[in-house]
């Protein structure tokens, strides 16, 4: 898409997330029954993250050994237990180093 | 501050509560706002775009999506669909996450309450309003949500002029940041429950078989990451059937 779209793109997506906020908030004041429904909707979030980075992220830092390196100290990082902002931190930092030393 | 007292408290002072047991929060987005926000400018997006959807957002993983499927730097990028569709699949847990809250809120909270609840709706904010051993009142919940959006689109204003400042070639590999922080939410998940780590494992050798596929016939990478989720979700669902206990996900 071209960058003309952008805005169309942004309040499309910014009315659509009002919506599922307000609609259930609004209309909704008892707890989602069905167990299999809540397990799905529940795990959408992480499936969808992982996906989106692999295989991007391998193309995120310019190179291919620089996202590699970043994405590496990142996993590293978030197995330990870190919190989000020192894995982004760490994983930019590694990145531009290799960038930088390239 | 116990129930009793909270209750007791007039609204200013529940609000100023609210506000400081949001402050971790704020300093969270803050950071990961700042690397959305360079991200974006390191992708070609006008400067106004980064700003327009923290406001109107409020949204990491949403704003992440379209900062990580657009670069306008690059011959060609992700179609407008299949954009607003994924932002839309990852937006769909604030339906539960507001029925969450809804939940804590007093009975009888009229709509415009509930209007300022919806607003505040987001991963965190909902884990630390779901937390309290109280049941949470509006100005409560407007304090977390303006000490939270605070940090939001300061860090995105920080963001945005940060990079303009910065050399180009340090530009580029912010890039990975976004995908860190998805690392960074993915993983505590996966390593606390199988089920959680089987789905992830699922969609990422879906996304990189249909991203193995010949050109002719794979889809968009946007729709990939979409059905791959999907797939991903729902597969674990048939191989993990839930306990009879129903539980609002986190």
């Amino acid at each position: 898409m071209s960058r003309e779209l952008l805005l169309p793109l942004i309040l499309l997506v910014a009315a659509a997330s009002f919506l599922l906020r307000f609609v259930p908030m609004a209309l909704l004041r008892k707890p989602i029954r069905s167990p299999r429904l809540v397990a799905f909707v529940g795990l959408l979030p992480y499936s969808i993250l992982a996906a989106m980075v692999v295989p991007g992220v391998f193309s995120s830092a310019g190179s291919l050994p620089a996202s590699a390196a970043g994405f590496a100290a990142a996993l590293a990082l978030a197995l330990l237990g870190r919190s989000l902002p020192v894995v982004a931190a760490a994983a930019a930092a590694v990145a531009a180093a290799v960038c930088l030393c390239a | 501050m116990s129930a009793g007292n909270l209750r007791a408290a007039g609204p200013a002072a529940t609000f100023r509560r609210g506000f400081a047991d949001a402050l971790p929060i704020c300093f969270g987005y803050c950071a990961v706002a700042f690397t959305i926000a360079a991200a974006a400018i390191a992708r070609g997006f006008p400067p106004w775009a980064p700003s327009l959807m923290s406001l109107t957002h409020f949204s990491g993983t949403s704003q992440g999506a379209i900062v990580g499927r657009l670069d306008f730097t690059a011959p060609a990028t992700a179609g407008f669909a299949e954009v607003a569709l994924l932002c839309i699949a990852l937006n769909l847990r604030y339906a539960l996450m507001a029925l969450a809250l809804s939940q804590k809120l007093p009975p009888g909270t009229g709509l415009r309450g509930r209007l300022v609840a919806a607003v505040s709706v987001t991963d965190e904010i909902v884990a630390v309003a779901v937390s309290r051993p109280f049941s949470v009142t509006i100005p409560y919940v407007g304090g977390l949500c303006v000490s939270s959006m605070l940090g939001w689109n300061g860090g995105t204003l920080l963001g945005v002029a940060g990079t303009a400042l910065l050399p180009e070639r340090l530009v580029a590999p912010l890039g990975i940041a976004l995908y860190a922080m998805f690392v960074a939410i993915v993983v505590p998940a996966a390593k606390a429950s199988r089920k959680t780590l089987f789905c992830v494992l699922a969609a990422i050798v879906a996304n990189v078989a249909l991203s193995l596929l010949p050109a002719s016939v794979r889809p968009p990478s946007a729709l990939a990451v979409l059905l791959s989720g999907v797939a991903a979700a729902a597969a674990t669902v048939l191989a993990f059937p839930p306990s009879g206990e129903t539980e609002v996900a986190q």
